[in-house]
């Protein structure tokens, strides 16, 4: 039934080989369960799912709840079993599908724990389950041999190709800034930290290291999806991806994602780069299938266009939003997140609330350790629409202690790239009042300097 | 729709180029290059540290070590020793013993007891070292209960009862019986009541000396090494993998005990969380009262960590090092140290009578010790790239 076509009218339809993609199946399947296997072996399941009483929640997402005691346990189990699903080409669909959902839903329990990697593996979960990644080197494949294509579409790798490019453009322009580029922070925060390296602590510490490797950073961000595309380049480019990210990986706490990029890039490589590596080896696997039949390319183009269309258009548009917001969105965060500002700030906050019932003038003064953990308080503390979650948990309570109208105050104060601390929201605005939303948060006072080195220099007026 | 085949269609077409067979060259570069950037990376990242010069960090690590934080629990263990040894003196004598003197032991732990709260990790977490001295408040009815029991009031008995009825403030129950003569009067009275109180505050002093001595033993070479151990990061047996985790740890308790300072110390009984209902009870100290002393030890606590010395001298710390990066973070901690020290010395002893006479006053220590929470907790952990280390999660 699979016959190749001849000739292909449309370029993006043309099959290219599947190997590659499948060898990102495997992989990205095998981080996956890594990734989830880390939340048994650090506990975090307990600590960030059992452990708090409140949770900080997406807009939109206000229903999601973490399941009770064994079940969260359970929900990771079944995540790991999706992630060995994806990675062996186990009912494929399903376990993408499944890993997806499972992943989303412990990822919207709380906002605390967003991370810009775990909204990468978000979207490529709703790309790979629109793709037929399990057409070679799958268990599908060998279950049923008519499935199997040795050959896929374009432009199902084009679409992979564009998630990681977005990725590397929007976070090479994000560093397109002053903190970044002129004053050379947070690198010249976090690279001080590793004096302590062998070789290279002692020239890391030198403010002159910073200066380059931001510059460097950013260089690398926006210029490697070109790189890696021109084939002369590409080489030396997928050299430059795993020195780059070797030492992100070794320098930064950043978790699997240098390996997840590691992982992507590789599908910038010629698409047959794992047959042809394999066969260096001596080792030639037997493909499935041929290729995708011209009629079942026409038939996905039916809903292909639409589809990716809109996904890619939002994708361009997301990580654009916070032009529409004022002030310096490092300090705002209005539009931060889903942006691919990846490695931007070192914010640190501390804050407090006042509670005064509006009737008798009391005031209680409430630390959110009261309401929150500790990993919580300090996740919380810098972003001002998650102060004014908590500010709404701290009403809600004092109401329900009898409290009449509570009004809730914030002191927060929080310093950004080495500047002095200075309050982060207007002290006199009752957040109990105020409604999280896409508008602009004017109760956001703003950024006081716009340079850490100016800022450094301050010696008055802390707030 | 235009866009896919406008933009994606030529895109596209460079594939055609990327289907070429590259060149056998270009893959054994490709193949070297990461060969040997991994090998490289491992070399960089794998290995365990070799000794290097002295960095600045590594410095502060191992000063603030040897010169506040060892000399602390050294302090404190003799301390304890010294009232241990007079309450022992007080349950076998009590008609020569110096009531006064035992007392004035009892405060004189308590000064490197709270200093030490500042860096209460490592060995006081796992020997749990501050909840078996100084639990507070102490369930005085339970105390009244073993001391009217028949129960023989030994150290090993005394040990099995809860944190809550032993510790220091167990013996400040039985040793400053506030303004009650009776139990003044009871505690040297010649008879099985008073002898058994004798007994309780001679068993608590001695959990109390052994415990700080477990403590003190802990950090030594001849015992647990903890302080070779974290302040040589990157061998096998280090507390962390490097120097920096060390500083962060340090910076992290400073961080924490200027939270209870201002929350639970000053804030409980000045009723900051109970809409101003001061509540003279929920002090921590007040039968000794000292309170305030306890308070300002933990000050001194947290300055000391900070500076790298028990002392006035400059030596390379936590507050060089935020200097060399940002010389106005420096100054808006130092400052808020000095200004929560003021504060708090400013306050009329002891607390019972700042809090009813000076209200306001103890509001403005609040507030400054709150001040220096935030400064800490911003601005130095900023420039010190130090997180709140509540948690191993990844960034970004």
């Amino acid at each position: 039934m699979a016959i190749e076509p001849a000739s292909t009218t449309r370029s993006w339809l043309r099959p290219v080989d599947a190997a590659s993609l499948a060898a990102f199946r495997i992989g990205f399947g095998a981080l996956l369960l890594v990734a989830t296997l880390r939340y048994f072996a650090h506990g975090w399941i307990a600590e960030y799912f059992l452990l708090p009483t409140h949770f900080f929640k997406y807009w939109g997402f206000e229903w999601v709840r973490p399941f009770p005691g064994a079940w969260m346990y359970v929900h990771f189990g079944l995540m790991a079993l999706s992630a060995l699903g994806i990675a062996f080409g186990y009912r494929y669909r399903l376990s993408v599908v499944s890993f997806g959902l499972l992943f989303c839903y412990q990822h919207l329990i709380d906002e605390t724990n967003y991370l810009n990697h775990y909204y990468l593996v978000a979207c490529l979960c709703l790309l790979l389950a629109c793709l037929p990644l399990s057409s070679v080197w799958s268990l599908d494949a060998r279950r049923e041999p008519n499935c199997g294509r040795a050959r896929l579409p374009a432009w199902m790798l084009w679409a992979l190709r564009a998630q990681f490019a977005l990725v590397y453009v929007f976070g090479g322009l994000a560093k397109l800034n002053r903190d970044w580029l002129v004053d050379a922070q947070p690198l010249g925060i976090w690279l001080a930290r590793h004096q302590d390296l062998p070789w290279v602590g002692g020239w890391l510490a030198r403010p002159g290291a910073a200066q380059l490797m931001s510059w460097a950073g950013a260089l690398f961000d926006l210029s490697i999806v070109p790189l890696l595309l021109m084939r002369r380049t590409r080489p030396y480019a997928y050299v430059l991806v795993v020195a780059f990210h070797l030492t992100t990986a070794r320098l930064f706490s950043i978790g699997l994602f240098p390996y997840f990029m590691l992982c992507g890039s590789l599908l910038f490589l010629a698409p047959d780069w794992p047959r042809r590596l394999l066969a260096g080896l001596g080792i030639r696997l037997r493909a499935a299938g041929d290729a995708v039949s011209a009629a079942e390319a026409r038939a996905s183009e039916r809903w292909l266009r639409p589809a990716l269309g809109a996904y890619f258009a939002l994708q361009l548009v997301v990580p654009l939003r916070h032009w529409a917001y004022p002030g310096n969105m490092l300090w705002t965060e209005q539009g931060f997140r889903f942006s691919w500002n990846v490695m931007l700030m070192e914010k640190d906050g501390a804050v407090d609330f006042r509670v005064v019932e509006r009737g008798t003038g009391q005031t209680f003064h409430v630390s959110p350790r009261d309401y929150f953990t500790a990993y919580q308080t300090a996740m919380m503390a810098p972003q001002a629409d998650l102060v004014l979650q908590a500010a709404q948990v701290v009403a809600r309570d004092y109401r329900a202690r009898g409290v009449r109208e509570p009004a809730v105050y914030a002191d927060a104060f929080a310093s950004l790239n080495g500047r002095p601390m200075q309050r982060l929201i207007d002290p006199r605005v009752d957040l109990a009042q105020e409604r999280d939303g896409l508008a602009a948060k004017t109760w956001i006072l703003p950024l006081k300097s716009d340079s850490p080195a100016r800022g450094a220099e301050l010696t008055e007026n802390l707030e | 729709m235009r866009y896919f085949s406008e933009k994606v269609g030529p895109l596209i077409e460079l594939e055609k180029h990327f289907q070429v067979q590259p060149r056998a060259r270009a893959w054994r570069w490709l193949l070297l290059g990461c060969a040997a950037l991994s090998a490289a990376a491992q070399g960089v990242v794998g290995c365990a540290p070799e000794p290097l010069p002295d960095g600045d960090r590594r410095m502060a690590l191992q000063g603030t070590t040897e010169r506040v934080i060892m000399p602390t629990h050294h302090e404190l263990r003799e301390r304890a020793r010294e009232l241990s040894a007079l309450l022992d003196e007080l349950a076998s004598d009590p008609a020569t013993a110096d009531l006064a003197a035992t007392r004035q032991a009892y405060l004189d732990v308590r000064g490197p007891l709270e200093e030490a709260e500042a860096f209460a990790f490592g060995p006081a977490e796992d020997l749990n070292t501050f909840k078996s001295i100084d639990s507070a408040p102490v369930d005085t009815a339970k105390i009244d209960a073993e001391l009217t029991s028949d129960v023989e009031l030994s150290a090993t008995q005394v040990s099995k009862l809860g944190t809550n009825k032993r510790g220091l403030h167990a013996i400040e129950y039985l040793l400053f019986p506030a303004d009650d003569a009776e139990l003044e009067a009871a505690l040297l009275a010649d008879d099985v009541s008073g002898e058994r109180r004798r007994q309780f505050a001679s068993a608590a002093g001695q959990l109390v000396a052994s415990a700080a001595r477990e403590l003190e033993l802990a950090w030594q070479p001849e015992k647990g090494d903890f302080a070779r151990r974290f302040t040589e990061p990157g061998a096998p047996d280090s507390v962390d993998a490097t120097v920096q985790a060390g500083l962060d740890t340090l910076l992290n308790q400073t961080v924490v005990v200027s939270e209870v300072l201002a929350n639970v110390k000053l804030g409980k009984p000045l009723g900051a969380d109970t809409g101003g209902k001061v509540d003279a009870a929920l002090q921590e100290s007040g039968r000794a009262q000292a309170s305030l002393s306890d308070m300002l030890g933990n000050l001194r606590g947290v300055r000391n960590i900070y500076r790298g010395t028990r002392d006035d001298e400059r030596v390379t710390s936590l507050s060089t090092l935020v200097h060399a990066k940002s010389p106005a973070a420096d100054v808006h901690a130092l400052d808020a140290l000095d200004e929560a020290e003021v504060a708090l010395r400013d306050l009329p002893e002891p607390l019972d009578d700042a809090l009813t006479e000076a209200p306001e006053k103890v509001q403005q220590a609040y507030d400054a010790v709150k001040q220096l929470k935030r400064v800490l907790a911003t601005e130095v952990l900023s420039t010190l790239g130090a997180s709140l280390t509540f948690s191993d999660n990844d960034g970004d």
